[in-house]
Protein backbone atom coordinates (compact mmCIF):
# COMPACT_ATOMS: atom_id res chain seq x y z
CA UNK A 1 0.00 0.00 0.00
CA UNK A 2 1.12 3.42 -0.89
CA UNK A 3 1.75 5.49 2.08
CA UNK A 4 -0.14 9.38 1.90
CA UNK A 5 3.34 11.16 1.62
CA UNK A 6 3.68 9.14 -1.35
CA UNK A 7 0.88 10.08 -2.63
CA UNK A 8 1.10 13.58 -1.85
CA UNK A 9 4.54 13.59 -4.01
CA UNK A 10 2.74 11.58 -6.75
CA UNK A 11 0.25 14.39 -6.96
CA UNK A 12 2.45 17.33 -7.16
CA UNK A 13 4.70 15.34 -9.47
CA UNK A 14 1.14 14.90 -11.89
CA UNK A 15 0.05 18.67 -11.15
CA UNK A 16 3.80 19.31 -12.78
CA UNK A 17 2.91 17.77 -15.59
CA UNK A 18 0.11 19.28 -16.59
CA UNK A 19 1.32 22.43 -16.00
CA UNK A 20 4.56 21.59 -18.37
CA UNK A 21 2.16 20.07 -20.77
CA UNK A 22 -0.40 22.94 -20.70
CA UNK A 23 2.66 25.20 -21.48
CA UNK A 24 4.69 23.36 -24.39
CA UNK A 25 1.32 22.50 -26.20
CA UNK A 26 -0.75 25.69 -25.81
CA UNK A 27 0.02 29.49 -26.94
CA UNK A 28 -0.62 32.33 -24.57
CA UNK A 29 -2.29 34.85 -25.35
CA UNK A 30 0.27 37.82 -26.25
CA UNK A 31 -0.50 41.26 -28.44
CA UNK A 32 -3.30 41.57 -26.41
CA UNK A 33 -2.93 46.10 -26.45
CA UNK A 34 -6.03 47.48 -28.30
CA UNK A 35 -5.05 48.74 -31.70
CA UNK A 36 -6.32 49.42 -35.20
CA UNK A 37 -4.82 48.45 -38.73
CA UNK A 38 -4.52 51.48 -41.00
CA UNK A 39 -2.72 51.00 -43.60
CA UNK A 40 -1.71 47.29 -45.66
CA UNK A 41 0.62 46.72 -48.66
CA UNK A 42 1.32 42.89 -49.57
CA UNK A 43 1.97 40.98 -46.18
CA UNK A 44 2.69 43.87 -44.39
CA UNK A 45 0.55 45.72 -41.73
CA UNK A 46 0.63 49.36 -39.96
CA UNK A 47 -1.21 48.99 -36.89
CA UNK A 48 -2.20 52.22 -34.57
CA UNK A 49 -2.34 51.30 -30.98
CA UNK A 50 -5.54 52.84 -29.31
CA UNK A 51 -4.31 55.83 -27.29
CA UNK A 52 -5.53 55.76 -23.54
CA UNK A 53 -4.13 59.42 -22.86
CA UNK A 54 -6.49 62.41 -23.99
CA UNK A 55 -5.15 64.02 -26.99
CA UNK A 56 -3.95 67.38 -24.91
CA UNK A 57 -1.74 65.57 -23.08
CA UNK A 58 -0.06 63.24 -25.55
CA UNK A 59 3.04 64.04 -26.86
CA UNK A 60 3.00 65.33 -30.69
CA UNK A 61 4.96 63.25 -32.66
CA UNK A 62 4.54 59.72 -33.34
CA UNK A 63 6.04 56.70 -33.12
CA UNK A 64 6.99 53.93 -35.01
CA UNK A 65 8.07 50.40 -34.57
CA UNK A 66 9.67 48.49 -36.83
CA UNK A 67 10.69 45.11 -35.62
CA UNK A 68 13.32 42.43 -37.24
CA UNK A 69 12.43 40.34 -40.13
CA UNK A 70 12.91 36.91 -39.08
CA UNK A 71 10.91 36.93 -35.81
CA UNK A 72 6.69 38.50 -35.13
CA UNK A 73 6.62 41.78 -33.40
CA UNK A 74 4.44 40.48 -30.82
CA UNK A 75 7.29 40.93 -28.17
CA UNK A 76 7.21 44.60 -28.14
CA UNK A 77 3.76 43.62 -26.61
CA UNK A 78 4.23 40.74 -24.99
CA UNK A 79 1.38 40.47 -22.26
CA UNK A 80 -0.46 42.81 -20.22
CA UNK A 81 1.09 44.34 -17.61
CA UNK A 82 5.00 43.21 -19.16
CA UNK A 83 4.30 45.18 -23.04
CA UNK A 84 6.69 48.01 -24.08
CA UNK A 85 3.99 49.18 -26.22
CA UNK A 86 1.50 49.21 -23.81
CA UNK A 87 3.77 51.51 -21.31
CA UNK A 88 4.27 53.65 -24.44
CA UNK A 89 0.99 54.30 -24.92
CA UNK A 90 0.39 54.76 -21.25
CA UNK A 91 2.84 57.51 -21.25
CA UNK A 92 1.42 59.44 -23.99
CA UNK A 93 2.91 58.15 -26.92
CA UNK A 94 1.17 57.61 -30.50
CA UNK A 95 2.51 54.20 -31.36
CA UNK A 96 2.66 52.63 -34.32
CA UNK A 97 3.46 49.13 -35.25
CA UNK A 98 5.09 47.70 -38.95
CA UNK A 99 4.50 43.86 -38.72
CA UNK A 100 6.35 42.97 -42.23
CA UNK A 101 4.14 39.57 -42.34
CA UNK A 102 5.25 36.08 -43.06
CA UNK A 103 6.83 36.37 -46.75
CA UNK A 104 5.58 33.47 -49.33
CA UNK A 105 7.12 32.11 -52.03
CA UNK A 106 6.20 34.94 -54.31
CA UNK A 107 8.18 37.46 -51.90
CA UNK A 108 11.76 35.48 -52.23
CA UNK A 109 12.81 38.63 -54.47
CA UNK A 110 11.66 41.43 -51.78
CA UNK A 111 15.13 43.17 -50.72
CA UNK A 112 16.49 45.88 -48.51
CA UNK A 113 15.77 48.27 -51.01
CA UNK A 114 12.11 47.17 -51.08
CA UNK A 115 11.61 47.49 -47.49
CA UNK A 116 13.52 50.41 -46.74
CA UNK A 117 12.47 51.98 -50.33
CA UNK A 118 9.11 51.19 -51.03
CA UNK A 119 7.35 49.93 -47.64
CA UNK A 120 9.02 52.77 -45.12
CA UNK A 121 8.31 55.69 -47.25
CA UNK A 122 4.70 55.08 -47.89
CA UNK A 123 3.81 53.76 -43.90
CA UNK A 124 5.39 57.37 -42.93
CA UNK A 125 3.08 59.21 -45.09
CA UNK A 126 0.12 56.91 -43.74
CA UNK A 127 1.43 58.31 -40.72
CA UNK A 128 1.86 61.72 -41.11
CA UNK A 129 -1.70 61.72 -42.60
CA UNK A 130 -3.56 59.39 -39.83
CA UNK A 131 -1.43 61.77 -36.71
CA UNK A 132 -1.61 65.19 -39.01
CA UNK A 133 1.56 65.85 -38.35
CA UNK A 134 4.50 66.13 -40.25
CA UNK A 135 7.54 64.31 -38.02
CA UNK A 136 8.11 61.24 -36.64
CA UNK A 137 10.14 58.98 -34.88
CA UNK A 138 11.15 55.36 -35.04
CA UNK A 139 12.26 52.45 -33.61
CA UNK A 140 13.97 49.72 -34.94
CA UNK A 141 15.32 46.84 -33.36
CA UNK A 142 17.94 44.38 -34.92
CA UNK A 143 17.49 43.69 -38.41
CA UNK A 144 14.75 46.98 -37.88
CA UNK A 145 17.38 48.76 -36.77
CA UNK A 146 19.76 48.34 -40.28
CA UNK A 147 16.52 48.47 -42.17
CA UNK A 148 15.21 52.59 -40.07
CA UNK A 149 19.17 53.40 -40.40
CA UNK A 150 19.16 52.73 -43.90
CA UNK A 151 15.75 54.63 -44.40
CA UNK A 152 17.10 57.51 -42.14
CA UNK A 153 20.36 58.07 -44.36
CA UNK A 154 18.57 57.40 -47.76
CA UNK A 155 15.38 59.50 -46.84
CA UNK A 156 16.89 62.56 -44.31
CA UNK A 157 14.22 65.22 -45.20
CA UNK A 158 10.96 62.74 -45.14
CA UNK A 159 10.56 63.97 -41.56
CA UNK A 160 12.62 61.35 -39.28
CA UNK A 161 13.53 63.41 -36.04
CA UNK A 162 13.93 60.52 -33.65
CA UNK A 163 15.67 57.29 -34.13
CA UNK A 164 16.03 54.80 -31.91
CA UNK A 165 18.13 51.78 -32.09
CA UNK A 166 17.72 48.31 -30.24
CA UNK A 167 20.35 45.93 -30.50
CA UNK A 168 21.78 47.22 -33.99
CA UNK A 169 24.01 44.92 -36.20
CA UNK A 170 25.60 47.41 -37.86
CA UNK A 171 29.86 47.53 -38.10
CA UNK A 172 30.83 44.06 -39.35
CA UNK A 173 34.39 44.70 -38.95
CA UNK A 174 35.65 43.02 -36.06
CA UNK A 175 35.00 39.79 -37.28
CA UNK A 176 36.55 37.87 -34.50
CA UNK A 177 33.12 38.62 -32.23
CA UNK A 178 30.43 37.61 -35.14
CA UNK A 179 29.91 34.18 -34.79
CA UNK A 180 27.44 34.31 -37.51
CA UNK A 181 29.77 36.07 -39.61
CA UNK A 182 32.00 32.92 -39.21
CA UNK A 183 29.29 29.91 -39.45
CA UNK A 184 28.28 32.57 -43.07
CA UNK A 185 31.49 32.62 -44.17
CA UNK A 186 31.66 32.21 -48.04
CA UNK A 187 33.96 29.53 -47.42
CA UNK A 188 31.31 27.41 -45.41
CA UNK A 189 28.02 28.76 -46.39
CA UNK A 190 26.58 28.89 -50.62
CA UNK A 191 24.20 31.43 -49.35
CA UNK A 192 22.91 31.44 -53.07
CA UNK A 193 22.28 27.50 -52.91
CA UNK A 194 20.21 27.80 -49.73
CA UNK A 195 18.11 30.24 -51.46
CA UNK A 196 17.82 28.45 -54.88
CA UNK A 197 16.75 25.36 -52.59
CA UNK A 198 14.72 26.89 -50.37
CA UNK A 199 13.14 30.24 -52.27
CA UNK A 200 13.36 32.10 -48.95
CA UNK A 201 15.45 31.26 -45.81
CA UNK A 202 13.43 28.87 -43.74
CA UNK A 203 12.46 30.08 -40.40
CA UNK A 204 13.58 26.48 -38.83
CA UNK A 205 17.67 27.37 -40.02
CA UNK A 206 17.05 30.81 -38.27
CA UNK A 207 15.98 29.78 -35.19
CA UNK A 208 18.47 26.76 -34.93
CA UNK A 209 21.14 29.44 -35.66
CA UNK A 210 19.81 31.89 -32.98
CA UNK A 211 19.83 29.06 -30.33
CA UNK A 212 23.17 27.23 -31.23
CA UNK A 213 25.04 30.40 -30.01
CA UNK A 214 23.76 29.41 -26.69
CA UNK A 215 23.07 25.62 -26.86
CA UNK A 216 22.91 24.74 -23.29
CA UNK A 217 21.17 27.56 -22.39
CA UNK A 218 18.55 27.33 -25.43
CA UNK A 219 18.28 23.59 -25.40
CA UNK A 220 18.48 22.68 -21.43
CA UNK A 221 18.87 25.58 -19.39
CA UNK A 222 15.27 27.18 -20.39
CA UNK A 223 13.51 23.85 -20.25
CA UNK A 224 15.14 23.52 -16.42
CA UNK A 225 14.03 27.11 -15.39
CA UNK A 226 10.31 26.12 -16.35
CA UNK A 227 10.53 22.88 -13.98
CA UNK A 228 12.60 24.67 -11.22
CA UNK A 229 9.92 27.35 -11.25
CA UNK A 230 6.69 25.39 -11.55
CA UNK A 231 5.39 25.91 -8.17
CA UNK A 232 5.37 29.64 -9.43
CA UNK A 233 3.06 30.95 -11.25
CA UNK A 234 4.04 34.15 -12.11
CA UNK A 235 7.37 32.97 -13.57
CA UNK A 236 5.12 29.93 -15.23
CA UNK A 237 2.68 32.30 -16.79
CA UNK A 238 5.92 34.70 -18.29
CA UNK A 239 8.17 31.56 -19.69
CA UNK A 240 4.76 30.62 -21.20
CA UNK A 241 4.23 33.79 -22.99
CA UNK A 242 7.77 33.93 -24.19
CA UNK A 243 7.71 30.64 -25.44
CA UNK A 244 4.78 31.55 -27.59
CA UNK A 245 6.69 33.67 -29.41
CA UNK A 246 10.20 32.63 -29.41
CA UNK A 247 8.94 28.84 -31.17
CA UNK A 248 6.63 31.62 -33.92
CA UNK A 249 9.49 32.05 -35.97
CA UNK A 250 8.96 33.40 -39.73
CA UNK A 251 11.22 32.92 -42.53
CA UNK A 252 13.08 35.36 -44.22
CA UNK A 253 12.47 36.72 -47.67
CA UNK A 254 15.36 35.40 -50.25
CA UNK A 255 16.47 38.74 -51.36
CA UNK A 256 16.94 40.25 -48.15
CA UNK A 257 18.71 37.94 -46.35
CA UNK A 258 21.26 37.28 -49.21
CA UNK A 259 21.66 40.96 -48.56
CA UNK A 260 22.34 40.36 -45.23
CA UNK A 261 24.96 37.47 -45.45
CA UNK A 262 26.78 39.54 -48.43
CA UNK A 263 26.72 43.08 -48.32
CA UNK A 264 26.49 43.25 -44.10
CA UNK A 265 28.38 40.31 -42.54
CA UNK A 266 31.19 39.31 -45.54
CA UNK A 267 31.16 42.78 -46.91
CA UNK A 268 30.60 45.52 -44.15
CA UNK A 269 29.24 47.77 -47.00
CA UNK A 270 26.60 50.04 -44.85
CA UNK A 271 29.33 51.15 -42.43
CA UNK A 272 31.85 51.70 -45.48
CA UNK A 273 29.51 53.39 -47.33
CA UNK A 274 29.29 50.96 -50.19
CA UNK A 275 26.04 49.68 -49.66
CA UNK A 276 23.93 50.21 -52.70
CA UNK A 277 19.91 50.41 -52.44
CA UNK A 278 17.92 51.17 -55.71
CA UNK A 279 20.98 52.90 -57.54
CA UNK A 280 21.59 54.92 -54.41
CA UNK A 281 24.53 54.49 -52.40
CA UNK A 282 23.89 54.72 -48.28
CA UNK A 283 25.92 57.28 -46.97
CA UNK A 284 25.33 57.33 -42.79
CA UNK A 285 27.00 60.80 -42.56
CA UNK A 286 23.20 62.54 -44.57
CA UNK A 287 21.72 60.69 -41.31
CA UNK A 288 20.54 63.67 -39.06
CA UNK A 289 17.86 62.36 -37.00
CA UNK A 290 18.81 62.42 -33.01
CA UNK A 291 20.09 59.36 -31.91
CA UNK A 292 19.63 56.81 -29.27
CA UNK A 293 21.17 53.41 -29.86
CA UNK A 294 20.79 51.11 -26.99
CA UNK A 295 23.44 48.10 -26.58
CA UNK A 296 22.51 44.97 -24.76
CA UNK A 297 25.95 44.45 -22.73
CA UNK A 298 25.23 40.95 -22.94
CA UNK A 299 24.14 40.54 -26.39
CA UNK A 300 25.56 37.51 -27.62
CA UNK A 301 23.59 37.62 -30.80
CA UNK A 302 24.62 41.63 -31.38
CA UNK A 303 27.52 41.94 -29.92
CA UNK A 304 27.99 45.73 -28.31
CA UNK A 305 31.37 46.56 -31.07
CA UNK A 306 28.20 46.31 -33.74
CA UNK A 307 26.41 49.04 -32.57
CA UNK A 308 28.64 51.78 -31.20
CA UNK A 309 30.41 53.13 -34.44
CA UNK A 310 27.33 54.52 -35.58
CA UNK A 311 27.73 57.35 -33.70
CA UNK A 312 30.62 58.72 -35.44
CA UNK A 313 29.29 58.42 -38.93
CA UNK A 314 26.40 60.19 -38.95
CA UNK A 315 26.01 64.18 -38.80
CA UNK A 316 23.11 63.64 -36.27
CA UNK A 317 23.91 66.74 -33.63
CA UNK A 318 22.09 65.14 -30.93
CA UNK A 319 23.48 61.61 -30.42
CA UNK A 320 24.03 58.86 -27.31
CA UNK A 321 24.74 55.38 -27.01
CA UNK A 322 23.15 53.80 -23.79
CA UNK A 323 24.60 50.46 -22.44
CA UNK A 324 22.04 47.98 -20.15
CA UNK A 325 22.85 44.80 -18.77
CA UNK A 326 20.93 41.52 -20.58
CA UNK A 327 20.70 40.06 -23.68
CA UNK A 328 19.56 40.97 -27.22
CA UNK A 329 15.66 40.54 -26.02
CA UNK A 330 16.06 40.34 -21.98
CA UNK A 331 16.52 44.35 -22.13
CA UNK A 332 13.35 44.93 -23.87
CA UNK A 333 11.08 41.69 -22.48
CA UNK A 334 13.20 40.69 -19.58
CA UNK A 335 12.09 41.49 -15.78
CA UNK A 336 13.87 44.48 -15.64
CA UNK A 337 12.99 45.87 -18.69
CA UNK A 338 10.52 48.10 -17.39
CA UNK A 339 12.85 49.31 -14.65
CA UNK A 340 15.60 50.48 -16.95
CA UNK A 341 15.14 50.09 -20.83
CA UNK A 342 11.70 51.47 -21.21
CA UNK A 343 12.18 54.12 -18.52
CA UNK A 344 15.27 55.89 -20.39
CA UNK A 345 13.91 54.98 -23.84
CA UNK A 346 10.86 56.97 -22.43
CA UNK A 347 12.60 59.66 -20.91
CA UNK A 348 14.62 60.23 -23.89
CA UNK A 349 11.99 60.75 -26.45
CA UNK A 350 9.19 63.14 -24.36
CA UNK A 351 11.16 66.21 -24.27
CA UNK A 352 12.29 65.87 -28.38
CA UNK A 353 8.54 64.73 -29.23
CA UNK A 354 7.51 67.87 -28.50
CA UNK B 1 12.07 28.49 18.47
CA UNK B 2 14.15 31.50 16.97
CA UNK B 3 14.86 31.85 13.90
CA UNK B 4 18.33 31.63 14.32
CA UNK B 5 17.59 28.35 16.33
CA UNK B 6 15.19 27.36 13.29
CA UNK B 7 18.50 28.04 10.69
CA UNK B 8 20.87 26.10 13.09
CA UNK B 9 17.90 22.57 13.26
CA UNK B 10 17.05 23.29 9.60
CA UNK B 11 18.04 19.80 7.97
CA UNK B 12 19.94 20.05 4.34
CA UNK B 13 17.46 19.90 1.28
CA UNK B 14 19.21 17.42 -1.23
CA UNK B 15 17.19 18.82 -4.31
CA UNK B 16 18.97 21.87 -3.72
CA UNK B 17 21.95 20.78 -3.72
CA UNK B 18 21.54 18.55 -6.52
CA UNK B 19 20.00 21.47 -8.20
CA UNK B 20 23.70 23.40 -7.64
CA UNK B 21 25.76 20.89 -8.04
CA UNK B 22 23.61 20.09 -11.64
CA UNK B 23 23.77 24.29 -12.27
CA UNK B 24 27.70 24.48 -11.84
CA UNK B 25 27.88 21.46 -14.16
CA UNK B 26 25.65 22.97 -17.20
CA UNK B 27 27.69 26.14 -16.56
CA UNK B 28 31.00 24.37 -17.57
CA UNK B 29 29.48 22.77 -20.01
CA UNK B 30 27.63 26.06 -21.46
CA UNK B 31 31.26 27.28 -21.41
CA UNK B 32 32.76 24.55 -23.52
CA UNK B 33 30.20 24.51 -26.01
CA UNK B 34 29.45 28.55 -26.29
CA UNK B 35 33.66 28.12 -27.57
CA UNK B 36 33.00 25.12 -29.93
CA UNK B 37 30.29 26.83 -31.77
CA UNK B 38 32.92 29.83 -31.89
CA UNK B 39 35.14 27.96 -33.70
CA UNK B 40 36.38 27.74 -37.13
CA UNK B 41 36.15 24.18 -36.99
CA UNK B 42 32.64 24.10 -35.90
CA UNK B 43 31.78 26.47 -39.09
CA UNK B 44 33.47 23.93 -41.43
CA UNK B 45 31.35 20.85 -39.76
CA UNK B 46 27.95 23.20 -40.29
CA UNK B 47 28.34 24.40 -43.26
CA UNK B 48 29.52 20.29 -44.31
CA UNK B 49 26.18 19.49 -42.59
CA UNK B 50 24.37 22.01 -44.82
CA UNK B 51 25.76 21.20 -48.24
CA UNK B 52 24.93 17.77 -47.25
CA UNK B 53 21.48 18.32 -46.61
CA UNK B 54 20.96 20.99 -49.46
CA UNK B 55 22.63 17.99 -51.84
CA UNK B 56 19.71 15.59 -50.91
CA UNK B 57 17.29 18.12 -50.98
CA UNK B 58 18.28 20.11 -54.43
CA UNK B 59 18.19 17.28 -56.83
CA UNK B 60 14.84 16.21 -55.61
CA UNK B 61 13.01 19.66 -56.09
CA UNK B 62 12.79 20.00 -59.85
CA UNK B 63 11.75 16.64 -60.41
CA UNK B 64 9.28 16.97 -57.33
CA UNK B 65 7.80 20.14 -58.91
CA UNK B 66 8.02 19.06 -62.48
CA UNK B 67 5.66 16.31 -61.13
CA UNK B 68 3.41 18.38 -59.09
CA UNK B 69 3.19 20.71 -62.15
CA UNK B 70 1.82 17.78 -64.35
CA UNK B 71 -0.34 16.72 -62.26
CA UNK B 72 -1.79 19.51 -61.57
CA UNK B 73 -2.10 20.55 -65.05
CA UNK B 74 -3.90 17.24 -65.82
CA UNK B 75 -6.46 18.40 -62.70
CA UNK B 76 -6.95 21.59 -64.07
CA UNK B 77 -5.67 23.68 -61.03
CA UNK B 78 -3.86 26.14 -60.41
CA UNK B 79 0.11 25.35 -59.52
CA UNK B 80 2.01 27.69 -56.31
CA UNK B 81 3.62 29.53 -59.22
CA UNK B 82 0.51 30.81 -61.00
CA UNK B 83 -0.57 31.82 -56.96
CA UNK B 84 2.79 33.24 -56.89
CA UNK B 85 1.94 35.12 -60.01
CA UNK B 86 -1.35 36.35 -58.71
CA UNK B 87 -0.26 37.49 -55.32
CA UNK B 88 2.24 39.80 -57.34
CA UNK B 89 -0.43 41.38 -59.30
CA UNK B 90 -2.56 42.01 -56.06
CA UNK B 91 0.39 43.87 -54.52
CA UNK B 92 0.82 46.01 -57.39
CA UNK B 93 -2.74 46.65 -57.48
CA UNK B 94 -2.37 47.49 -53.88
CA UNK B 95 0.56 49.94 -55.01
CA UNK B 96 -1.59 51.28 -57.54
CA UNK B 97 -4.44 52.00 -54.74
CA UNK B 98 -2.26 53.41 -51.91
CA UNK B 99 -0.42 55.52 -54.92
CA UNK B 100 -4.21 57.21 -55.30
CA UNK B 101 -4.61 57.26 -51.67
CA UNK B 102 -1.62 59.30 -51.17
CA UNK B 103 -2.59 61.88 -54.35
CA UNK B 104 -6.33 62.21 -52.08
CA UNK B 105 -4.33 62.59 -48.93
CA UNK B 106 -2.70 65.82 -51.09
CA UNK B 107 -5.78 66.63 -53.01
CA UNK B 108 -7.37 66.61 -49.39
CA UNK B 109 -5.40 68.79 -47.99
CA UNK B 110 -5.22 71.28 -50.68
CA UNK B 111 -9.22 71.18 -50.27
CA UNK B 112 -9.43 72.43 -46.66
CA UNK B 113 -6.43 74.61 -46.78
CA UNK B 114 -4.16 72.91 -44.25
CA UNK B 115 -1.53 69.97 -44.21
CA UNK B 116 -2.42 69.54 -40.55
CA UNK B 117 -5.84 68.25 -41.49
CA UNK B 118 -5.57 64.31 -40.17
CA UNK B 119 -7.50 61.81 -41.40
CA UNK B 120 -9.54 59.99 -38.30
CA UNK B 121 -8.82 56.44 -37.54
CA UNK B 122 -11.63 53.86 -37.53
CA UNK B 123 -11.64 54.06 -33.42
CA UNK B 124 -11.60 58.34 -33.41
CA UNK B 125 -14.72 57.78 -36.16
CA UNK B 126 -16.45 55.74 -34.11
CA UNK B 127 -16.68 57.64 -31.60
CA UNK B 128 -17.60 60.90 -33.58
CA UNK B 129 -13.92 62.01 -33.30
CA UNK B 130 -14.15 62.92 -29.40
CA UNK B 131 -11.52 62.51 -27.24
CA UNK B 132 -12.08 59.39 -25.18
CA UNK B 133 -10.31 58.26 -22.34
CA UNK B 134 -10.05 54.21 -23.75
CA UNK B 135 -8.41 53.07 -20.06
CA UNK B 136 -10.96 50.66 -20.01
CA UNK B 137 -10.27 49.00 -23.00
CA UNK B 138 -10.01 45.25 -22.29
CA UNK B 139 -8.90 42.43 -24.08
CA UNK B 140 -12.11 41.60 -25.73
CA UNK B 141 -11.52 44.72 -27.64
CA UNK B 142 -8.25 43.61 -28.72
CA UNK B 143 -7.35 42.92 -32.18
CA UNK B 144 -8.04 44.72 -35.06
CA UNK B 145 -11.04 46.91 -36.31
CA UNK B 146 -12.27 47.68 -39.85
CA UNK B 147 -11.10 50.53 -41.90
CA UNK B 148 -13.85 53.56 -41.39
CA UNK B 149 -15.22 55.06 -44.69
CA UNK B 150 -13.15 57.80 -46.18
CA UNK B 151 -16.50 59.31 -45.84
CA UNK B 152 -16.54 59.15 -42.21
CA UNK B 153 -13.63 61.84 -42.02
CA UNK B 154 -14.10 65.01 -40.93
CA UNK B 155 -15.29 67.69 -43.45
CA UNK B 156 -16.29 70.02 -41.51
CA UNK B 157 -13.36 72.86 -42.17
CA UNK B 158 -13.72 72.57 -45.96
CA UNK B 159 -13.84 75.80 -47.39
CA UNK B 160 -15.51 76.32 -51.00
CA UNK B 161 -13.21 75.33 -53.51
CA UNK B 162 -13.90 73.55 -56.80
CA UNK B 163 -11.26 71.13 -58.29
CA UNK B 164 -11.04 71.37 -62.22
CA UNK B 165 -10.31 69.11 -64.64
CA UNK B 166 -6.63 68.47 -64.19
CA UNK B 167 -6.46 68.72 -60.58
CA UNK B 168 -5.62 72.90 -60.29
CA UNK B 169 -7.77 74.39 -57.39
CA UNK B 170 -10.57 77.08 -58.37
CA UNK B 171 -12.34 79.18 -55.49
CA UNK B 172 -15.87 79.26 -56.14
CA UNK B 173 -18.05 82.47 -55.09
CA UNK B 174 -19.22 82.40 -51.80
CA UNK B 175 -23.06 81.73 -50.92
CA UNK B 176 -24.80 83.36 -48.94
CA UNK B 177 -26.15 81.56 -45.76
CA UNK B 178 -29.80 81.37 -45.95
CA UNK B 179 -31.24 83.00 -42.91
CA UNK B 180 -34.37 81.72 -41.21
CA UNK B 181 -36.78 84.48 -39.64
CA UNK B 182 -39.97 82.69 -37.35
CA UNK B 183 -41.83 85.84 -38.20
CA UNK B 184 -41.23 87.07 -42.01
CA UNK B 185 -40.24 83.34 -43.03
CA UNK B 186 -37.54 82.57 -45.56
CA UNK B 187 -35.94 85.75 -46.74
Amino acid sequence: MVEAPAMDQLSILEERLKTVTRVMTSKAPIAQTPKELVWTLNKAKLFRYVPVVPQKDRHRIPLLLIFALMNRPHILDLRPGHSFVEYLVGQGFDVYLLDWGVPGLEDKHLKFDDYTLEYMPRVVRKIKAVSGVEEVSMLGWCIGAILTTIYASLRPDDGLRNLILLTAPLDFSNREKLTFGRWTDERYFDVDKVLATFGNMPAEMIDYGAKALKPVENYIGNYLKLWDNLDNPKIVESWHAMNTWVTDNIPVAGGAFRQLIVDLYRHDRLMKGELMIRGERVDLSRMRANLLTVIAEGDHITPACQSESIVTKISSQDKQIYRVPGGHIGIMAGNAAHKRTWPHIEQWLAPRSK
Amino acid sequence: MSEAEAGATKQPDPTEQFREMRDAYLAIWSKSLIETVNSESYAKASGAALNGLLAVAAPLKEPTEQMMLKMLQQLNMPTSADFAVLAGRFTNIELLLDNLDAKLDRIESLVTGSTSERQKTPSESASDGADVDRSNANSANAGVRAKAPRAARTTAQKKPIALRAGGTLKRTATVKPVRRNSRKGIR
